[in-house]
């Protein structure tokens, strides 16, 4: 990492910290709202908000907030070694074991979150590792430390710096990326889970375009198990 | 002729003389053996009977061989008596009034007495005075000791009586006789002599004699009957051939005519034949007896043709039957009397017998008693004695009356007993004469139906008396052939059995023979049948050659279904006595009769298993972020037996197996949902993506596309990269399908309102016609097949890795096939081909995904030479060689509906490989990126 994108680096955690803590007090504040009964997307969960685990949204916080770039190279690394090692259709107990301990890891997942949530990563980070991550992370709340990556999961949700207009939008832009995978990939998380982790308007957007599309992946399975049953008939 | 009745004449025969009783004469009773002869006496009676009309005694009871004593009737005149002379057959027996005589062997003979003064006084008169002043007596004898003899006349004349006997052996013992006088008269059965009178004619005495051995004996005697008035004066009853039936062979025997001096007196002709082919035609004054020898024993005939006069008109024939034999132990005959010595007589005076005393005085004086041996009968011969009688004159011869010589007239003293005569034995050749004591064998019947033996006889001819019987006359016999017949009898054709013949049958039949009769012809020769001239006669039995027709049998032909189908009955081609032959013996049409059939009911059970894939839809279905269908699904192994029942193969029985429901999962991610669900080649990828072009600037939102991916290289794959093209897949909102757009570059360039780019794909590379291993729906097992048969059978499964297998599993999965890909016209491909250590051989595209021994899934053109391939099981195979071709034609790939990297490992040509699944991670990222993209579009705005 050069120099630049050292203080970049610096600089995005330090809006990543702000960035989380407005996260977290944007989804105060939606909950809030929510309460209110102000929100589209209140009308549409009509559920009551799941309050947000404070310690870990405190660690993604402060995690994210003092990610350093170092740290990001060396998370990079990981977790290119954890997507090559997920590639192969034969992994042997090493490479399972390096997945497992980082799936299973809760500074490991911590970080992730760090990463999908800094400021500074969101700005300059390579897709490929968001991808890496959300992938990670993902596949740590389908089969490592699945209640803590779903926490996590809701925190990155919750981040509220998608919801500021003000926001560089690269950030923003790469954080509803973030969130619409990760709202798309948790479907262990329920729905109205995810609902009462809405930050504001912008992830209900994306919140709205992900059960959109796993409706019509629904509709689509659907259709699929028609044909097969119409096949079945044949 | 004279009254032969009158003669006294006994004709007796029998073994036994009986010795009359010496009865003094009835009148002086005086016995006189005045002289010294053998006799026993003289009985006689001074001035008593004639000797000529006295019987002669004893000579019915003549025995062979011993001396038998005869008698005169004791009356008889003492003074002829004393001068009796008795003789038989030229020999003199005795004198006196009774003898004793002998005579040997076989015969009959006339014995006669004869006064001695008779004889003397009738020397000077002729014959046939001497005859017609007959003074003496005969008998008719006859002596055996070997055979039967009938002893009887020979000749006689109507109207008169003729006794005929038997003589008889002494050993043999007779217990009936029985007389047949062949005139139809009744048969007489006697032991005594009997009587009979014949009619003018040759005429037979037959008798038959049964002894007390129960031996028949048949004999016959002929007699010729004259009239009474034949003029001829001797008398015939008593003319008979006389001597021996049985002679010795080569000895010369006698046989005498009796009547000798009146045939003498009548001068007769007779001819002998002796029957052994000599005869003698001779006087009666020379053969009367005749002397014959026969040279052969055996059985002749004797004849004595007698021809009285100078015709023919008065003859008769005598017939004897004579034996020869080859030895006798005695001449046969009678035995002379003993020569008494001569009685001492004195001295006389002497006186001059020359001296006469009465000049021309005239006296007879006896000459010298000479013996002459004449010629006798046939052949016979005789020792007659003559004397000279000399007439004498008494003349002056000198000083003297002498007495001188006038005539000199020879005077036969005595006639010798003829001897050695031959026999005339009458044969069917005709006469043969036999020699005294010749005995030759002849034949009733030459050719009788028996053995010769059984009509054979012997005829010996004994003094010119020829034993046997006149039967028989043939001096040749062939032994006939009993049944069959007599010697020569032929019977032609005669059928001896039976051979058979082969008949000729159209099929070269063999066995078919005619029957037929053997014939030959047979003859009898000398007893033996002999058989000549064999040949074939008719047919006894025809063969008959064989009549085929088809027959039919039980058997049936194959049938020509295990189950309902036909057979035909097997009709055989049978001769008509039943053998089996080949068909074209059989003219007919072949008859046909068909019946339905179960070839093999064994066979015709089958039982097929049809193994189905059931699903039934599961409570679990995919999470929201994948597409796809979670099932339960089992195997339903069905397996249906039939058989045969009514000719028709039906179900019998049906068993189901289910195998537990198991929970598939078929859940994907949507870019490998839409891919599959799009799956272009790279030709097809080609082609839409030159229609994109073209309808870009009408279509924003493939513009779009083109702008944001139209510098994406990532491995080689690119929008319009040769070798792997990206290409987008549509789906529309408002229904939520998959939209196809067009791979041919001048389709029309309308884009649903509502679609949009659901993923971005790549191409599917795939591997040339290699295998993969594969499952149809209704196949049992998972097999390997080849690509194209599994494209085109669009088998629903392939066999995968299963999700948690590891390198060294060896098990596979059925894991649903999403989609078969490949091309739809032949390309060029460049290809690389792997030559294994194994031998093994792969040839896969370049970007087909390989199993790395690593666990890395890599594109073929990844690989080296040294690295390896996998096989199931994680068997390593070292790569020898690779080779880049180009390969003209399709290619293939699968789309399993499964995200699983596990169950994205296919098995091609025996080698791990991947399927299309791995083709699109190239895009994973792209698609990513716009998943994403999708997500978040317009969420910023405000």
């Amino acid at each position: 990492m050069n120099t630049n994108k050292f203080f970049i680096a610096t600089g995005l955690v330090s809006v990543l910290v702000a960035a989380g803590w407005y996260t977290q007090h944007t989804a105060l504040t939606k909950v809030k709202k929510t309460e209110r009964a102000v929100s589209s997307f209140e009308t549409k969960t009509n559920s009551k908000a799941v309050a947000a685990n404070p310690t870990v949204a405190a660690e993604i916080k402060t995690n994210a907030e003092s990610i350093r770039p170092r740290e990001v190279v060396e998370l990079s690394k990981h977790l290119v070694q954890i997507k090559l090692i997920q590639k192969k259709v034969f992994k042997n107990d090493a490479e399972l074991n390096v997945v497992e301990s980082f799936i299973n890891s809760r500074p490991r997942l911590q970080s992730l979150a760090a990463l999908l949530t800094n400021r500074d990563v969101l700005l300059d980070m390579n897709s490929a590792d968001h991808s890496n991550a959300v992938d990670v992370l993902i596949a740590a709340s389908q089969s490592g430390n699945t209640q803590y990556a779903e926490e996590l999961i809701l925190e990155i949700i919750r981040d509220g710096k998608i919801e500021n207009e003000n926001e560089n939008q690269t950030v923003r832009q790469n954080l509803a990326g973030i969130k619409a995978e990760l709202m798309y990939h948790a479907v262990r998380i329920d729905n109205r889970t995810v609902q009462n982790s809405i930050s504001g308007p912008v992830t209900q957007k994306i919140w709205d375009n992900v059960q959109q599309a796993q409706a019509d992946n629904v509709t689509a399975s659907q259709l699929e198990r028609r044909a097969q049953v119409a096949q079945q008939s044949r | 002729m004279r009254n032969t009745m009158l003669l006294k004449t006994n004709l007796v025969a029998t073994t036994f003389l009986l010795l009359a009783g010496c009865k003094p004469g009835a009148g002086t009773g005086n016995v006189n053996s005045a002289n010294g002869f053998s006799t026993s006496g003289i009985i006689c009676q001074d001035s008593g009977m004639p000797l000529a009309d006295s019987a002669i005694s004893g000579s019915d009871r003549l025995v062979s061989g011993q001396s038998n004593t005869l008698s005169l009737d004791a009356s008889v005149d003492c003074a002829e008596a004393k001068q009796a002379v008795w003789s038989a057959g030229g020999v003199t027996l005795g004198k006196g009034s009774q003898i004793s005589a002998k005579i040997n062997g076989t015969g009959i003979y006339l014995v006669s007495v004869d006064s001695v003064a008779n004889l003397a006084s009738s020397k000077s008169i002729s014959s046939k005075l001497f005859a017609n002043s007959k003074v003496g007596t005969s008998a008719l004898v006859g002596v055996t000791n070997s055979t039967l003899l009938i002893v009887g006349p020979q000749v006689g004349t109507e109207f008169n009586a003729y006794t005929f006997s038997l003589a008889v052996p002494t050993r043999t013992q007779l217990v009936s006789a029985e007389w047949n006088f062949n005139d139809g008269s009744p048969v007489v059965q006697s032991l005594t002599p009997v009587s009979h009178s014949f009619r003018v004619g040759a005429r037979s005495v037959t008798v038959t004699t049964v002894d007390t051995n129960n031996q028949t004996t048949q004999l016959t005697h002929t007699i010729s009957i004259l009239p009474l008035t034949s003029g001829v004066d001797c008398p015939l009853e008593n003319l008979v051939i006389t001597g021996p039936t049985v002679v010795a062979a080569e000895t010369i025997s006698n046989f005498s005519l009796s009547e000798a001096s009146c045939l003498t007196a009548e001068g007769t002709q007779i001819t002998w034949n002796f029957g052994d082919g000599t005869s003698i035609t001779g006087t009666a004054a020379d053969s009367i007896t005749v002397r014959h020898e026969y040279s052969v024993a055996g059985n002749y005939t004797l004849t004595a043709t007698i021809r009285f006069g100078s015709g023919d008109a008065n003859t008769v024939t005598l017939t004897r039957e004579i034996k020869a034999e080859s030895f006798l132990e005695q001449m046969p005959g009678p035995v002379p009397e003993p020569i008494p010595s001569p009685m001492p007589t004195p001295t006389p005076v002497p006186v001059d017998p020359n001296v006469c005393a009465q000049l021309t005085a005239t006296r007879t004086i006896d000459g010298q008693v000479r013996s002459r041996t004449e010629l006798c009968g046939l052949n016979g011969q005789r020792e007659n004695t003559y004397r000279d009688q000399i007439t004498q004159v008494c003349q002056v011869s000198g000083e003297n009356q002498i007495w001188t010589e006038q005539t000199r007239t020879e005077v036969q003293l005595s006639e010798g007993t003829c001897t050695k005569q031959s026999c005339q034995l009458a044969t069917a050749t005709g006469n043969q004469i036999l020699t005294d004591g010749q005995t030759v064998t002849v034949y009733t019947a030459a050719n009788p139906v028996g053995q010769c033996l059984a009509v054979q006889e012997n005829r010996t001819c004994t003094n010119g008396v020829l034993s046997g019987s006149l039967n028989a006359q043939h001096l040749t016999c062939e032994n006939g052939c009993a049944d069959f017949g007599p010697n020569g009898t032929v019977k032609e054709g005669v059928i001896i059995g039976d051979v058979s013949t082969p008949v000729a049958c159209a099929f070269g039949e063999q066995g078919i023979v005619n029957v037929v009769h053997q014939i030959a012809d047979r003859t009898c020769q000398s007893g033996q049948v002999i058989t000549s001239n064999n040949r074939l006669g008719e047919i006894k039995t025809a063969g008959l050659c064989p009549v085929y027709n088809y027959v039919q049998t039980e058997n049936w032909n194959t049938c020509s279904a295990d189950c309902g189908g036909s057979q035909n009955r097997t009709f055989e081609c049978r001769g008509n006595s039943g053998e089996v032959v080949s068909a074209d013996r059989c003219t007919a049409v072949i008859p046909t009769e068909s019946r339905i059939c179960d070839g093999n009911l064994e066979a015709a059970k089958s039982s097929s298993t049809a193994v189905t894939e059931e699903e039934i839809g599961s409570s679990a279905v995919c999470p929201k972020n994948q597409i796809g269908v979670i099932t339960q699904e089992r195997s339903v192994t069905v397996t249906i037996n039939k058989a045969c029942v009514n000719h028709q193969i039906s179900e019998v029985s049906r068993d189901t197996v289910a195998t537990p429901y198991v929970t598939t999962t078929y859940c994907r991610d949507l870019v490998t949902a839409r891919c599959s669900h799009d799956s272009l080649s790279n030709q097809g990828a080609a082609g839409r993506h030159q229609w994109m072009l073209k309808c870009q600037n009408e279509v924003p939102l493939i513009k779009e596309f083109l702008q944001n991916f139209e510098q994406t290289k990532y491995k080689n794959i690119g929008l319009n990269n040769t070798a792997r093209h990206l290409y987008p897949t549509f789906m529309e909102t408002k229904n939520k399908r998959t939209w196809n757009a067009p791979t041919n570059p001048i389709a029309s360039c309308a884009v649903p309102a509502t679609a949009y780019i659901a993923a971005v794909c790549v191409s599917s590379c795939a591997t040339p016609d290699q295998t993969i291993i594969a499952k149809a729906k209704h196949d049992p097992s998972l097999q390997e097949v080849k690509f194209i048969d599994a494209l085109t059978a669009n088998m629903a499964w392939v066999g995968t890795l299963q999700s948690n297998s590891i390198m060294s599993s060896k098990d596979l999965q059925k894991t649903a096939v999403e989609n078969w890909v490949t091309e739809l016209v032949d390309t060029v491909q460049p290809v690389l081909t792997f030559k294994l250590k194994s031998g093994g051989e792969v040839k896969l595209t370049s970007n087909h995904a390989v199993l790395h021994e690593s666990g890395m899934m890599k594109m073929a053109s990844e690989f080296k030479v040294g690295d390896n391939l996998l096989q199931l099981g994680a068997k390593k195979d070292e790569i020898l060689s690779i080779t880049q071709s180009n390969y003209n034609g399709k290619v293939y790939n699968v789309f399993v509906k499964s995200n699983d990297l596990k169950k994205n490992v296919v098995v091609i040509n025996g080698y791990l490989a991947g399927t299309a699944f791995y083709q699109n991670e190239g895009a994973t990222d792209l698609n990513r990126s716009l998943f994403k993209q999708r997500l978040i579009k317009g969420v910023l705005e405000k």
